[in-house]
């Protein structure tokens, strides 16, 4: 006999489908589809950085810092502070060629070197100096006061020797003479001077050996070599003040011979990077080469007899170095190629009585790389350096003591990487500034700004300009300034987080996140409440709520101002143009509130598959705080897609 | 019979006969009374002859010695024998060691240049030996040095290649290392050379040294030679020295006793002397008185002579021998005399030939 229920089930209302965003902590994600983030990223987070626990916000403002020169953009920036510091400046070169120093909004020039236009330039403070170096002009150090060049020295002239006595035999001889700079290098050598009919035993005699200085601010002294006509070596060394030599026929070196190249000038190099106590150069005529001065006060020696030295990095290898950082903690030194990395261990080596450096180096990885050295920095105890490949970090790989890892942090921006090209690559620039890791494609005039604390990426941030070169710097009130020079002009700008401008400019901000199915994509959902929970509201910000129906078109099915006013009355700073009307001064209205949470809700009750939030301001002042947002819908049964979609 | 001692004069004339040489008279010679007689001495005060030359007298001459040796002679042969055949013995010992003394004396002289010549060959001898052991040990030198500055090369290559193997070229290590091997090689090659140049210094210093030395030694040798030579000869000379002395001393004795004999002899032929002066005297008186007699003579008959040469010379007044000739023709006293050619001269016969 059949069984039937004749029980009426229970009727079960479908649960209210949520969709809630508190926080935004893993920030733009352009890897995955706008379908596929999560509710703790972001699709589009233009000029927007995260605060608190994940809380997008407009990034920082940037107002002119001071004019360097008055012609040329901006090729790089040097600080110098004493160590009272009672003297602590900024300055910046421009392809006028000068060095040019912040001197309230505008510059003072600071003489003593001139650098080529387009040249860019690096700088490191040691030793109460700042060194500057360029791949096309000669070592500068800064002293607070002016630029001493480690200038080309010509060569002596006027090489004489004469033959004290009368003994003589069928030997002859040839002597050279070079200058030595203040910096260890040497000039190429004077003119040889040929003495025949000596005898084979030289000591026999004593040859008077003299010559003339070169003409020139300073140089450290001068080498004597003697031997067959065209193979002189290493014979003697005298004081810069002393022109002559007595020879007294001891024998010469073996090995060390005149030196080939003209080496006073210090070296040119696109990089200097601070070791210890030491500065690492790359030579720009060997660019595999790393240079390693002595250690200080010799930093500005780079030759092996005063404690410095060089390796070539995987030489002539058709990738050439492209930067230098220092790991911290592991007392290590990084050296970037276009598609590899290198860890440099700077060991001695005792030979008989001399601790000779001994540098040696092994790869990190051979396939990742860096394109610009601007783009290393150092972010707490990792080495952030940006690529052809992304943007890799290197570091400590967890729980293992001294191994160095290198991976790459740039996934979730890949699309936009992809985009770039290779002046993106050459002329991008970075700095690590309040937990950020914020990199610079000045042609672009954007910025990516990577958010060390929450381990995400903001951005872009769109400028009306480039920036070429950033620096962090702290002048003398203690402020800290993240100095942007102009890609474009000579202008030097910083962020103020006071600002919601840029130099007086639009800073439109926009905030997106995906696009969310409200659990099931087969199903519609109807939306019936959103809510949304702000802060700090400034200026007119837009809220945007995007649909798509059930016919598959996306619609803009609610959207609402807040203005500041509206939250709490007239206060603060107006939001009027820069330049047309004093701050605050008049039309009250779009003022800031305080710190007070901003809450709006409505009813919705809109049929969609797919919905999407938009913040946006556009206009100058405009910023909020997106705190959270939620919707509520009701899910559909299933098949209830559009019939047209139905195959 | 004895040589005499002396032998009369030529032409001399003899009182006593030819055979009697002690009396021998010499017209040329006069006697006087010789010194006496010094006991210390041959010859005393005694009247002894002294020669006076007279234009035309002769004196008796004669000396006393002539007139003892004439005495010895005259009885001497058998003392003069006596005496030298007393002598005989010691003067023919004392000739003879001269004779052994001046026979020895060259040979002693070749054994000394001998000795020289022999030790001036083991002195070349051991200076050959120096310096070939020097030249050896300056050949060991430069082949230790040699093989020191292979060694320090060698070393240098090593040590190059262990920098090459543990440094490469790719860092300054390898520079640095590169230069200090080098410096270490310099260093090596400098202390080769300066110990080969000291062992060399002093291998030469050591030559001059053994040459000096060779030198040195050879001048010892000569004046060893030299002193050894003197001293035989000077030991020689003094043993002709004595000899001769001894022989001095035998003929002094032997003189001495002959003055003894001959001063005996002559007191007594001076007292025969005496004995017979005054018979001289009266002697020559008489000559005197006669050679008086024949000096008035010869004036009477000088006289006569020149009586005649008186008459011969007046004759050779008042005669002559160019008479004169009236007949001859008066001549010019203008005229010159006529220049007569054709005069010949004789010349010597030397100069004919010359």
């Amino acid at each position: 006999m059949p069984f039937f229920d004749t029980k009426e089930p229970k009727y079960k209302p479908s649960k209210v489908a949520k969709a809630e965003w508190k926080t935004f902590k893993k920030g733009v994600n352009l890897l995955l589809r706008e379908t596929e983030v999560s509710r703790q990223e972001l699709v589009q987070a233009d000029n927007l950085m995260l605060i608190g626990s994940g809380v997008p916000t407009g990034r920082w403002g940037t107002a002119l810092y001071f004019e360097a020169n008055v012609t040329g953009t901006t090729r790089g920036f040097a600080t110098y502070k004493s160590n009272d510091g009672t003297t602590n400046e900024i300055f910046a070169l421009t392809d006028e060629g000068y060095l040019a120093k912040k001197n309230g909004s505008s510059y003072a020039v600071i003489s003593g070197q001139s650098w080529p236009s387009g040249t860019d330039i690096q700088a490191e403070q040691l030793g109460g100096y700042t060194y500057i170096v360029a791949e096309d002009t000669s070592f500068t150090r800064y002293d607070g006061s002016g630029l001493e060049a480690f200038a080309t020295i010509a060569a002596p002239t006027g090489l004489a020797v004469s033959n004290y006595s009368g003994i003589s035999g069928l030997n002859q001889c040839s002597w050279k003479v070079v200058a030595i700079g203040l910096n260890g290098g040497s000039t190429t050598a004077s003119a040889n001077y040929l003495l025949t009919n000596l005898p084979n035993d030289l000591s026999q005699s004593s040859y008077h050996v003299f010559w003339s200085a070169p003409s020139c601010a300073s140089f450290a002294g001068f080498e004597i070599y003697r031997g067959d006509p065209g193979d002189e070596t290493f014979l003697a060394t005298t004081d810069a003040d002393v022109t002559f030599f007595h020879d007294f026929g001891d024998p010469a070196a073996e090995s060390v011979l005149v030196p080939l190249t003209n080496t006073t000038g210090g070296v040119q190099s696109k990089f200097i990077k601070k070791y210890k106590d030491r500065l690492l150069c790359v030579d720009s005529n060997e660019p595999n080469k790393l240079l390693i001065s002595a250690r200080y006060p010799y930093q500005t020696s780079f030759n092996w007899m005063d404690g410095g030295g060089y390796i070539y990095i995987d030489p002539d290898s058709g990738d050439n170095i492209t930067g230098i950082e220092v790991q911290p903690i592991a007392d290590k030194i990084v050296i970037y190629k276009n598609y590899a990395s290198y860890l440099v261990d700077l060991n001695t080596t005792q030979v008989g009585n001399y601790f000779i450096l001994d540098p040696t180096y092994s790869p990190i990885s051979t396939a990742v790389g860096c394109s610009n050295p601007k783009t290393i920095a150092t972010v707490e105890n990792d080495t952030f350096y940006f690529g052809r490949s992304g943007l890799y970090v290197t570091g400590y790989e967890p729980n293992f003591l001294n191994i160095i890892r290198t991976n790459e942090i740039s996934a979730r921006i890949r699309p936009y990487l992809d985009k770039l090209n290779d002046d993106d690559y050459n002329t991008a620039c970075a700095f690590y500034v309040d937990h950020k890791y914020i990199i610079s494609f000045p042609e672009r005039e954007e910025m990516i700004c990577y958010d060390r604390e929450r381990g995400c990426f903001m951005g872009p941030w769109k400028f009306p300009f480039g920036i070429s070169h950033m620096k962090k710097y702290t002048d003398s009130t203690g402020t800290e300034r993240y100095v942007l020079g102009s890609y474009n002009d000579n202008k030097v700008y910083n962020f103020d987080d006071s600002l919601d401008s840029d130099n007086g400019e639009i800073m439109g901000k926009t905030l997106k996140t995906g696009k969310d199915y409200l659990g099931d994509w087969t199903k519609l959902a109807i939306i019936r409440y959103f809510y949304f929970l702000l802060r700090n509201i400034t200026g007119t910000v837009t809220v945007n709520l995007y649909i798509e129906d059930r016919s598959g078109t996306t619609t803009l099915a609610k959207t609402f101002t807040i203005t500041g006013s509206e939250v709490s009355g007239v206060t603060g700073w107006g939001t009027d143009l820069w330049g047309t009307a004093q701050w605050g001064d008049t039309n009250n209205d779009d003022a800031v509130t305080g710190g007070e949470e901003i809450t709006r809700w409505g009813s919705l009750f809109k049929q969609c598959r797919l919905v999407q939030i938009e913040i946006i301001t556009n206009t100058i002042g405009s910023n909020f705080e997106m705190l959270e947002a939620k919707l509520e819908a009701t899910k559909q049964g299933s098949g209830s897609l559009s019939s047209s979609q139905k195959a | 019979m004895a040589e005499p001692l002396f032998t009369p004069a030529s032409g001399a004339g003899t009182l006593y006969g030819d055979d009697n040489t002690l009396y021998q008279y010499d017209p040329n010679t006069s006697w006087s009374p010789v010194a006496s007689t010094d006991t210390s001495g041959i010859v005393g005060t005694n009247p002894v002859p002294t020669t006076t030359t007279t234009d035309n007298n002769t004196q008796p001459t004669g000396d006393v010695l002539g007139e003892q040796t004439s005495t010895v002679e005259d009885q001497g042969p058998s003392l003069m024998d006596q005496l030298n055949d007393v002598f005989a013995p010691t003067m023919n010992y004392l000739n003879d060691a001269m004779s052994v003394i001046e026979g020895q004396q060259p040979g002693v002289e070749e054994e000394i240049s001998r000795d020289y010549s022999t030790s001036k060959e083991s002195l070349q001898g051991e200076k050959a030996s120096g310096q070939r052991t020097l030249k050896e040990q300056g050949q060991e030198a430069y082949k230790r040095f040699g093989d020191a500055s292979s060694a320090a090369r060698r070393l240098f290559g090593e040590l190059k290649t262990g920098g090459r193997q543990r440094f490469g070229g790719a860092s300054s290590a390898g520079q640095a290392y590169g230069e200090l091997i080098g410096a270490q090689l310099q260093r090596g090659l400098g202390a080769a050379q300066s110990g080969y140049n000291d062992a060399m210094m002093k291998i030469d210093n050591a030559g001059q040294d053994l040459q000096m030395r060779y030198d040195n030694a050879l001048k010892e040798l000569e004046n060893q030679k030299l002193a050894a030579l003197n001293e035989s000869r000077r030991w020689f000379d003094e043993k002709k020295l004595e000899i001769t002395r001894l022989r001095g001393d035998a003929e002094s004795t032997k003189s001495s006793q002959m003055l003894d004999l001959l001063m005996q002899l002559r007191n007594q032929a001076f007292q025969i002397y005496q004995q017979d002066y005054t018979y001289k005297q009266q002697l020559a008186q008489n000559y005197q008185a006669n050679q008086q007699q024949v000096s008035a003579a010869k004036q009477r008959l000088l006289q006569f002579v020149n009586q005649g040469v008186g008459a011969k010379n007046n004759y050779l007044a008042n005669s002559t021998v160019t008479p004169q000739n009236y007949l001859t023709f008066n001549r010019s006293p203008n005229t010159v005399a006529p220049t007569y050619t054709g005069v010949t001269t004789k010349k010597d016969e030397d100069e004919l030939y010359a």
